[in-house]
């Protein structure tokens, strides 16, 4: 994709109108929440609320909830990001990765796994901001934040929805709908109970595209693509100083790539969401993604994440492992703690022309 | 902030023909497990009588359950055989302590098990809205009544105990007739044993070498044997050895060794007189053609081959003061010598290890140093054929410069070291002799710590190690993601994931030990225990302890050439001793170093006391 072509995306008048309704409101601070159902333009709404915002405020706070296809970290993570203007000048539509302030490793891409740390996740990320964004001093402005959450709007994700609505209490609530009526979250509060005193704004609006009969036209997105794609975009930045451009030379970079050697004996290796006996752990560790994180750095009880890395060899017999990460190597010195999840490898980056990975094999049954 | 201008149209088009490529022959799929071996254990314990496999079988396949991608038949067979276990009702001679006893809850387990079999392995073969699930079904092969009872199991009451343990049992021999057998022959190759594997390489390294043979010389004329021959052949039967060699790399080694010590021993029966060799090396050089076509696909195949010869003729050197030793074994100790040069030279002429070569693949230079380490040490017992190749090595690594370095080592000769068995009267001077190497050796071991001091003072403050647990690794050639590295080449090593505990790994930090040379100190004190040894199995106490004296007197000199690379391998060396937390001592016996307890050491201490 040539630089001069940037697809801009389509912003109607409405959402416009919406932004920027939210960016002079004079409700301090401002706290605004984007949700709707799957694919109605919540990410690209955020995306030019931020933009709008950032007119107006040095700096923006964005708490990503969506842990499926986060803005700009690695699937599996919930952050919390601070962006300032060099973001306008940027691709949109190409995913582009940025250092959050704090982040943890949820270690799936889907709510449904642990909806309780989910949960316990994203509260701690807004104590986070509240205690070092939100308090405006003399030397300290408050920062506004934007939310944007996943399009699971049915079940328990309505569910979880709703809690995070309570526990934030945002100023601004922004609703996409679209025209598949049942298919939209409810309309009013919703998240209200009836004694809560909400002095919130609902701003409801419709998703972009419609066709003649005025029914929406949703851009599907194949989300396990979106997510591979991430996925590999974030690793690719281990490999500097060269150029890559396809995907073939980016896995055999990989293979090729002189990897990170610790210790064993000198991390803590746990799994989120499963318990495995101690002689099975390096099966379920060899060639899988960890989350990378640093037992000291403690907010609220929860160890922060700097990363994504590789596993890719275990030898035993030394007693190290061979990772692959871009983490910065500052910040890959404090790491002490590896954190499995149910995140697969992307299969691009298994099937490389000469090192194909054992765990790729083409003799399964193809019934299986 | 970073882009990826550029690579994002690349990967939806990448992905867009991944698509298209799903239905061609070449379909790989992901898979838990490391390889098929490990599948095929799993699927014998799953289907064992022993309670113990089996729970270790369902434990492997949460594991693989936890990796994601598990294919539903392996997953629902599991549950079955899992809810089995749990089933207190069956009569197996011990129950397991948390068998449940209520009926209820075991008619709903049951009833999920069959519930996941037809929805999870039918659905996925069914094309949608066109057939019932009865349908489908029956397209694979799954007996009507299961069908039933799901429905029954999910929408009415639940069906009898008796009639779901039945089912159970049907569902699992069904799923071996649907899952489990197929895959296992579709499987590429089916080892049983390692007697079969060197069996297949021998004769296939045999046809190798015929067919090579005959190509070489081509005196027949018959289609026949120019079939034999042919360049196809040649080329499928060095393809299928390169494809068993990452798997099976130790056993092909020791076969081909076996040949070549086979070729030696041959070459002695025609009447060896020449010292030069020329008679081995008409012998070795059958052999060649096939070494050369192999190492040409597996570069790595010559470097092991070298390694273990070294080992030979190490392990030779340290069990000479044995008296047991046949006629014949002397003198293939004699020759071994021999073979390596030859393979040296051989390694000369691989196009892999060119210095100019416009193959990727750069000779691994702490191998290589390695290797001329333990040539230089034998070269200073004496074998100078050894010492030559050393040279040699050197040259391929390191250019013209290394080789003279190594040349200007101060080497002795085999002539000053050796004292005839005859002149062992001068035992008289023995100690003070000894003790005068013994100060040598301290000096020596002084000096080394002096230059280690120097050369990391002048590195500056790099060697801070308290804190450096994440460090690029220093030896890394390119392989699979899920593989270890080789030495060289690209086909990588399958890892060994079992998780061992402290006591495997003394005896390969004994062996580090050894490649470390940790300086004179060290030594020299387990010189002394070696030099008793022998000297309780020899009447000759001078000459031994003179001969070995010197022998690590050389390599405290070469330690100070070489120290810079020790001051690395030290650390690294540091590090796994410290997380050993039971370090016991090793000494070498016969050759090899073996684990020793402090009662046994105070034995023999006190054995050899009452010798001296």
């Amino acid at each position: 994709m040539s630089e001069t072509e940037k697809k801009l995306p389509f912003i109607p008048k409405e959402w416009s109108d919406a932004a920027n309704s939210v960016s002079c409101s004079s409700l301090q601070p401002v706290v605004a929440l984007v949700c709707g159902p799957k694919n109605s333009g919540k990410s690209t709404f955020s995306r030019h609320l931020v933009q709008v915002l950032l007119q107006r405020y040095k700096r923006v706070a964005y708490l990503d909830t969506d842990v499926g296809q986060p803005e700009f970290t690695a699937p599996g993570f919930l952050s919390l990001t601070v962006v300032d203007k060099s973001i306008i000048d940027s691709d949109w539509t190409v995913p582009c990765v940025k250092t959050p302030e704090r982040c943890f490793f949820y270690g799936d891409v889907s709510s449904k796994r642990d909806p309780k740390a989910y949960l316990r996740y994203i509260y701690t990320l807004f104590d986070y901001y509240q205690l070092y964004f939100c308090k405006s001093s003399e030397n300290k402005t408050e920062l506004p934040l934007v939310i944007n959450t996943p399009g699971w709007v049915k079940g328990i994700g309505y569910d979880l929805l709703v809690d995070i609505l309570r526990y934030v209490s945002p100023s601004h609530v922004v609703k996409i709908n679209i025209s598949a009526y049942s298919k939209n979250l409810p309309a009013g509060f919703f998240w209200l109970d009836g004694n809560d005193d909400e002095t919130a704004h609902l701003i409801e609006i419709q998703s972009a595209y419609q066709d003649r009969f005025n029914r929406s036209v949703l851009i599907l997105k194949d989300a396990r693509l979106l997510r591979d794609m991430r996925i590999i975009a974030y690793f690719r930045q281990c490999i500097k100083g060269k150029e890559v451009n396809t995907i073939k030379e980016l896995t055999h970079e990989l293979a090729s790539h002189i990897p990170y050697e610790v210790p064993i004996s000198s991390l803590t290796i746990s799994h989120l969401h499963c318990q495995f006996s101690s002689s099975e752990v390096f099966y379920s560790l060899n060639a899988s993604i960890v989350g990378l994180g640093i037992s000291s750095d403690v907010f609220e009880d929860l160890p922060s994440c700097v990363g994504l890395g590789i596993v890719r060899g275990i030898d035993t017999e030394r007693g190290v492992l061979y990772v692959i990460t871009p983490v910065p190597e500052n910040v890959v010195e404090k790491i002490d703690l590896l954190l499995q999840g149910n995140i697969q490898l992307p299969t691009c980056l298994l099937d490389v022309k000469d090192y194909r990975s054992p765990y790729l094999s083409p003799n399964v049954l193809a019934s299986s | 902030m970073e882009k990826l201008a550029g690579i994002e149209a690349d990967i939806e088009s990448f992905f867009g023909e991944q698509d298209q490529q799903k239905s061609s022959s070449d379909s790989c799929k992901q898979v838990p497990w490391l390889n098929w071996e490990e599948w095929d254990s799993v699927r014998e314990s799953l289907f064992s009588s022993s309670p113990d496999r089996v729970a270790s079988a369902l434990q492997r396949v949460a594991t693989w359950r936890s990796r994601g991608s598990l294919p539903a038949p392996v997953d629902v067979t599991c549950s079955l055989i899992e809810i089995q276990l749990k089933d207190g009702f069956i009569p197996r001679e011990k129950q397991s302590a948390d068998a449940l006893y209520s009926e209820h809850l075991l008619q709903m387990l049951y009833c999920m098990g069959i519930l996941r079999l037809v929805n999870c392995v039918i659905e996925k073969t069914r094309r949608r809205e066109n057939f019932s699930i009865a349908e489908a079904a029956k397209a694979i092969g799954i007996p009507r009544k299961l069908i039933d009872l799901r429905h029954e199991g999910s929408h009415r009451e639940l069906p009898a105990l008796s009639v779901l343990r039945d089912a159970a049992d049907e569902v699992l021999e069904w799923l071996k007739s649907y899952y489990w057998e197929p895959q296992k022959y579709q499987i590429p190759l089916k080892r049983d044993g390692t007697a079969s594997i060197r069996r297949e390489v021998k004769s296939k390294l045999r046809k190798l070498a015929f067919s090579l043979q005959l190509k070489q010389n081509p005196q027949f004329d018959s289609p026949l044997v120019k079939d034999k021959c042919s360049n196809k052949r040649i080329r499928k039967i060095v393809s299928s050895l390169v494809e068993l060699y990452p798997s099976f790399s130790a056993e092909i080694s020791s076969v081909l060794l076996e040949f070549l010590l086979k070729a030696l021993d041959s070459s002695k029966s025609t009447g060896l007189e020449n010292q030069s060799g020329q008679d081995i090396r008409v012998c070795l050089d059958e052999w060649k053609p096939v070494i050369v076509e192999f190492s040409n696909r597996e570069p790595e195949l010559l470097l092991t081959l070298l390694k273990a010869v070294l080992d030979m003729i190490q392990n030779n050197e340290r069990r000479r003061y044995e008296t047991e030793k046949s006629a014949e074994e002397v003198s293939q100790v004699e020759q071994v010598p021999f073979l390596f040069v030859w393979l040296v030279s051989l390694l000369n002429g691989s196009k892999h290890f060119q210095r100019n070569s416009s193959v990727e693949v750069k000779p691994p230079s702490m191998f290589f140093m390695e290797l001329i380490r333990k040539c230089l040490l034998l070269g200073a017992l004496g074998h100078e054929v050894v010492l030559k190749s050393a040279f040699l090595l050197a040259e391929i690594v390191g250019g013209r410069v290394l080789k003279e370095k190594l040349i200007k080592l101060p080497l002795k000769r085999k002539s000053s070291a050796s004292i005839p068995l005859e002149q062992s009267s001068t035992l008289v001077t023995t100690p003070t002799t000894l003790l005068e190497q013994e100060k040598n050796l301290g000096n020596a071991g002084k000096r080394l710590e002096f230059v280690k001091l120097q050369l990391s003072k002048k590195k500056g403050n790099d060697t801070d190690n308290s804190g450096n647990r994440w460090r690029k690794a220093k030896t890394w050639s390119p392989c699979p993601i899920g593989m270890l590295p080789r030495i060289i080449g690209s086909s990588g090593r399958l890892p060994l994931l079992d998780h061992q505990n402290n006591a495997q790994s003394i005896s390969k930090q004994a062996q580090g030990n050894n490649n470390a040379k940790r300086g004179a100190e060290c030594s020299s004190q387990e010189l002394e225990k070696s030099a008793c040894k022998r000297a309780r199995k020899s009447a000759d106490e001078s000459e031994s302890n003179d001969v070995a004296l010197e022998t690590y007197e050389e390599e405290a000199e070469m330690d100070v050439e070489h120290a810079y690379e020790e001051t690395e391998a030290e650390s690294e060396e540091n590090l796994m001793w410290k997380d050993n937390e039971e370090s016991r001592s090793c000494l070498m016996i016969g050759g090899e170093w073996k684990r020793v307890n402090d009662g046994e050491l105070l034995g023999m201490a006190s054995n050899v006391r009452i010798c001296v």
